[in-house]
């Protein structure tokens, strides 16, 4: 609404291949900027999409960073503060149900039957549908709800994100051009580089066909040319130089059987070796000492939030599922209509699907207004 | 120096264009030559003779009855000059596997006005989708439908200016959800209905609008063609062409004229100022106050005006349009008898209905429509057969005029189909296609009217895509009826881009564009053709017949 911001409301119904060709008039901008948008799960092809895609430009991008000593100490350091704090987390622990009484969450089961009883709320951190289904339970709640929860959209953010050990960097032809490529911690190419954005229209289209990519659009992740030396990120096998992140979109878990993705593992790695050298010449399997698939079958399986499709995002990050929608208008502020003393966050909420911050703290927010508990933002703009 | 001159001379005859050039004659009191590229005016309103003795409506069919409201004020001989319509009691169905089927009856005065029989029928799958049908109704009554017209017949503002659509989603009475605004058409309508006949039972005509089932913000446009363009829906007496025989002569009689097979080069463009035509065989017409485009984008900005002499943002905005969505297989059929629905022993009015939808649609399974869109975008003909099939109802012979068919039919019937865009095959594999398609209509159709087989089937004609592409250049390349898609980015005032959705050209004077491509939406209607009248006439101080009038 701020005419200042400079956004023309025609961006907004926009999808992403208009905005940027809107935008940008030489094909390499146009083009360069739009892999990484797929890489937060924004299709190319879906008005409403190009906003996200320009913000995660902006917004994203120019801030990109990696954890040191690797993702988990995040992790780590968050469940010292809580175990600081008197907090306790039980693992292999599998929760049966929220147990409600009157209209109230007053606790939990566990699958092996024991009860634990909550004095002031219960939290959930699954996805709607565990929420909905499972633990809580359709007949206690509105069936508008019940039934926007069932269609939310979830097969779309689905990757093949294979870990490699390198005996060596690669080196890119295009450091002729620019020697800093050598530094970049995301680099993409395949698909994107034949310098066509039409490219990714039609990638989309074959996704949501059901059919596996038939060009490679690659984005592979490494820490640049110090990595070594200058972090600790890297843990490989002895003599192994660079660790290496190779991400492919490719279909849901549940279009392939099992046997079908064990061959497309295997097919997906020569194709990743087979693409790279085309643009780094020295990367061959002489230098690979090994590798770890990860595919939206094992994704899946990881966790059962990202299940059915091996959906990293839980839902997919489509214009109606972002912001207040997320995952939809009623759950997006943390309270579940009809329950009291029950709240819920995880990837599925508002804003949207990323490693960030944002729906742990807002949850707490909106149970500290529920309970009167501390207020840390008082004096700040969040 | 020009061999002819008119104050404004018209680049195509098509409907947009004929609405337009009667304005200007009539209230300009201008003198108007229009040059058609094909042997008719019209364009999509259009009824041809494929075969002897077989008149098809060819790109257009059935009608709303809001088209043409202020022409039908500012120009009452239009109907009597043949520009009528006529209804059928069912407006638009499904009929579903389990033989029952869900219908919408037309709003129109004798039929249903309140919409409460269209409820009723609801009702026998779920009163509470039957309760928010009435409620949807009230609201498109009293604030969807109004500001939908007004929206439409109002030349396109600056964005940054609400206009009648943007107010109505900031008017709290509506009722309109701003998470609909994001929707795709399946989340919108399994949101708002719990029942699977009721949320499928809307959905294949929204097809046929070029609205997509998986795209999001898509809803929104859904959710009015099933409130504001089904209840309305009527044909032309006479057959489509009646409309534009209506429109020239009206033009005529105020002294405009139309020339066909006359292919336009160029516009003449001196100092920044439109000046002329000049056709292909060379002559140049002298265009004293303006020319008029009714051409779609891509002509106006590579061939007419040419790249160079316009902003390159724009001419990047025009060359990345969307346009290959909206493709179809349109036959027309002569049956020596009616199809007798199965399912009219569910609900005996499915015999008067317009428009049945059967096939995919009847599963019951609203993500068949998303298959289907994912299937069209990945280039593969749907593995499944989704049909729109119109006829005027069981009395359609007696009640119009419409049905030319061969001596000994009775029934002259449309089917639709969306398919794959015309340069997706060769001419070969269209052939092919052709006859395979007529093939799985008579079978398919045969599944809900066991009556219908090849014995019933007097004669067809095939309309495709690669039929639609040659019919007009405005249609090509992909055979798109709608120019340029009804996706959200090209609708109302981005439409076809927002720098010439208001019927200007940005850095050329006296040059005016109109067409499907143009704001609010594609459609037969009479929209386009008027919001440049009224771009035109606050330019050159031509008479506003609005004045005193919302729209």
């Amino acid at each position: 609404m701020d005419p200042e911001s400079g956004i023309n409301p025609h961006w907004l119904l926009m999808n992403p291949v208009q905005l940027f060709t809107s935008l940008f008039e030489d094909p390499h901008v146009q083009v360069g900027f739009f892999r990484v948008i797929q890489s937060w799960g924004i299709a190319a092809d879906e008005p409403g999409a190009g906003w996200p895609a320009l913000v995660s430009q902006m917004a994203w991008t120019p801030y990109h960073v990696y954890v040191m000593g690797g993702t988990h100490s995040l992790t780590h350091a968050a469940y010292r503060v809580i175990y600081e704090n008197g907090g306790k987390a039980f693992t292999s622990s599998k929760v049966d149900k929220v147990l409600i009484e009157n209209g109230k969450a007053k606790g939990i089961r566990l699958a092996d039957g024991t009860e634990i009883k909550a004095k002031v709320a219960v939290i959930t951190c699954v996805d709607p549908y565990q929420l909905v289904f499972d633990l809580v339970g359709p007949e206690k709640i509105d069936s508008t709800i019940v039934r926007k929860v069932k269609h939310l959209a979830r097969d779309w953010i689905n990757i093949n994100w294979f870990s490699w050990a390198w005996t060596e960097r690669p080196k890119w032809k295009c450091e002729e051009f620019e020697p800093w490529a050598k530094y970049c911690a995301w680099m993409c190419f395949g698909g994107t580089s034949g310098l066509d954005v039409e490219a990714f229209t039609k990638e989309s289209a074959q996704r949501r066909a059901g059919i596996w990519p038939t060009e490679m659009n690659l984005a592979v992740s490494y820490m640049g040319v110090n990595e070594v030396e200058g972090f600790d990120q890297c843990m490989a096998p002895p003599e192994v130089g660079f660790k290496i992140l190779t991400e492919q979109f490719v279909l849901p878990a549940f279009r392939l059987s099992d046997a079908e993705w064990k061959e497309r593992e295997r097919i997906h790695a020569e194709e990743v070796i087979d693409l790279t050298n085309r643009f780094a010449p020295n990367v061959n399997w002489d230098i690979v000492a090994g590798y770890v698939p990860v595919t939206p079958n094992f994704t899946a399986r990881f966790a059962r939030n990202f299940a059915p499709a091996g959906n990293w995002a839980v839902i997919d990050n489509t214009p109606s599922q972002i912001g207040k929608f997320r995952p939809i208008p009623d759950l997006a502020r943390h309270r579940i209509p009809g329950i009291d003393s029950l709240y819920c966050t995880g990837t599925a909420w508002h804003p949207f699907a990323i490693a960030n911050c944002a729906q742990g703290y807002n949850c707490y927010k909106v149970m500290s207004e529920d309970l009167g508990l501390k207020q840390t933002w008082e004096g700040r703009p969040f | 120096m020009a061999d002819k001159s008119y104050d404004v001379v018209i680049v195509g005859a098509g409907n947009k264009a004929l609405v337009t050039a009667m304005y200007l004659t009539k209230y300009g009191g201008l003198s108007v030559g229009m040059f058609e590229e094909r042997h008719e005016i019209g364009s999509g309103w259009s009824s041809e003779e494929p075969s002897p003795g077989f008149v098809g409506n060819t790109c257009s069919n059935n009608h709303q009855s809001w088209y043409h409201i202020p022409v039908y004020w500012d120009f009452p001989e239009f109907a009597d000059y043949g520009a009528r319509y006529a209804y059928t009691r069912g407006s638009v169905g499904t009929a579903f596997d389990d033989d029952t089927c869900f219908l919408q009856f037309v709003s129109l005065p004798d039929v249903d006005p309140t919409q409460e029989r269209t409820a009723e029928l609801i009702a026998r799958f779920s009163k509470k989708d039957a309760e928010t049908y009435l409620w949807l109704w009230d609201k498109s009554v009293n604030y969807w439908f109004p500001s939908t017209m007004e929206w439409s017949f109002t030349p396109a503002r600056p964005l940054n200016e609400p206009d009648a659509m943007d107010r109505l989603f900031m008017n709290p009475d509506a009722g309109i959800s701003p998470h609909w605004l994001f929707m795709n058409p399946v989340q919108l309508f399994t949101t708002l209905f719990e029942d699977p006949h009721v949320q499928v039972g809307f959905f294949r005509v929204l097809q046929s609008y070029g609205i997509a089932a998986d795209e999001p913000a898509a809803g929104w446009p859904a959710l009015l063609t099933m409130l504001a363009w089904v209840p309305f829906q009527c044909y032309v007496v006479g057959g489509t062409h009646s409309l534009t025989h209506g429109a020239y002569r009206v033009i005529y009689e105020n002294g405009g004229q139309a020339f066909t097979n006359c292919k336009t080069e160029k516009i003449l463009i001196e100092n920044g100022k439109a000046k002329g035509i000049r056709l292909a065989d060379g002559t140049e017409i002298e265009a004293k106050l303006g020319v008029v485009t009714g051409v779609d984008p891509y002509q106006l900005v590579f061939d007419l005006v040419g790249p160079e002499k316009l902003d390159s943002t724009l001419v990047r905005q025009v060359k990345h349009l969307s346009r290959d969505w909206i493709s179809i297989n349109w036959y027309s059929w002569a049956f020596t008898e009616r199809p007798k629905w199965k399912c009219e022993a569910f609900e005996p009015e499915a015999a008067h209905c317009m428009g049945l939808t059967l096939g995919a649609s009847s599963h019951l399974d609203i993500n068949a429509y998303i298959k289907e869109s994912a299937e069209r975008r990945a280039g593969i003909w749907p593995s499944e057969t989704n049909i729109y099939i119109c006829y005027m109802g069981v009395t359609d012979l007696d009640d119009s005029d419409q049905c030319m068919g061969p001596p000994g039919t009775n029934f002259k019937i449309l089917t639709e189909q969306f398919v794959l865009p015309a340069w997706r095959l060769s001419d070969e594999e269209w052939k092919v296609k052709e006859k395979q398609h007529a093939d799985d209509i008579v079978k398919l159709v045969n599944k809900f009217a066991p009556n219908v087989t090849w014995d019933t089937v007097a004669g067809y004609v095939p309309v495709t895509p690669y039929f639609t592409k040659r019919f007009a250049r405005n249609y090509a390349p992909a055979g798109n009826w709608a120019v340029i898609d009804n996706t959200p980015a090209q609708m109302g005032k981005f439409r076809p881009i927002p720098d010439l959705a208001g019927n200007r050209v940005p850095g050329i004077e006296k040059l005016y564009c109109t067409g499907s491509a143009w704001h609010p939406f594609a459609l037969a209607h009479s929209a386009q053709g008027y919001n440049c009248y009224k771009a035109m006439a606050e330019d050159l101080g031509l008479k506003k017949t609005w004045e005193g009038r919302i729209f």
